[in-house]
């Protein structure tokens, strides 16, 4: 058998990188097949306000998720999902993935809030390109 | 399909109606024949009763000190049990994992993570 790893000390939490190293996020939740007879398996890591939500098990969890939901932009109620087989390497507080951050889909609401927020400042690199063209 | 927050604070009852900790940690394995990318499966629910340990990160050998704090909270810690997923019976998700043997024919914590004997 490999190393037994226990997922609160070595996955809960854990920022997740992609194959450049870029940070992507970290594991907010991991989604659990049923093994039929068998235990269960994990199957994916789970991350956002959509993951991370229902594990603060309390009124804050559905708060954070209903924001998370709603900054999304999507009507997606699902969080995001990394398969497993994605996963390249386990290290001291790391996940690496084998899939760029484009594959992964986890920057959703940084490029929501990129579009609809920060790009709107004046001074940011966006309006700067505007004024530019202007 | 379940998550592992369905799981981590369930509190756990044996055959006997007997509630005996909540549920803190995962143990997972995986046999290194299969590939890389091959899942782990669940081998254990680590259950104790005392959760202030558990969140300090004390309870299961990897914090080390300072030693008044660590004795003291890796003592009842110790004392915590690691089940087996074939004696679970069923999972109510954020609630209750159902055993399907009494206390006493769990394995303590520290014999699974640790290696230590029984005793």
């Amino acid at each position: 058998m490999d190393a037994p790893i226990q997922v609160a000390l070595t996955l809960l939490d854990r920022l997740i990188l992609d194959l450049k190293g870029e940070p992507l996020g970290r594991v907010d939740d991991l989604e659990l097949t049923d093994g039929g007879e068998g235990p269960p398996r994990l199957t994916a890591l789970l991350c956002g306000p959509l993951a991370l939500g229902p594990r603060l098990d309390h009124k804050w969890g559905e708060v954070w998720a209903s924001v998370g939901q709603r900054l999304r932009g999507t009507g997606d109620t699902e969080p995001v999902r990394i398969p497993w087989a994605l996963v390249r390497a386990l290290r001291p507080g790391e996940v690496q993935l084998g899939i760029t951050a484009g594959e992964a889909k986890t920057l959703s609401l940084e490029t929501w809030a990129e579009q609809h927020v920060t790009g709107l400042i004046p001074g940011s690199g966006r309006s700067a390109g505007v004024r530019e063209q202007g | 399909m379940m998550r592992t927050a369905d799981v981590i604070g369930a509190v756990v009852i044996d055959a006997h109606g007997l509630e005996i900790g909540k549920v803190h940690d995962l143990r997972m394995a995986r046999d290194a024949r299969e590939a890389a990318s091959a899942p782990y499966a669940v081998t254990h629910l680590l259950v104790a009763a005392g959760t202030v340990g558990t969140r300090l990160g004390y309870g299961y050998g990897h914090m080390r000190g300072p030693w008044p704090i660590s004795a003291l909270l890796r003592r009842g810690m110790h004392r915590g049990y690691a089940v087996r997923w074939d004696q679970v019976a069923s999972v109510e998700p954020k609630s209750r994992v159902m055993l399907r043997v009494p206390r006493a024919d769990l394995a303590h914590a520290d014999e699974v993570l640790e290696g230590r004997p029984a005793g």
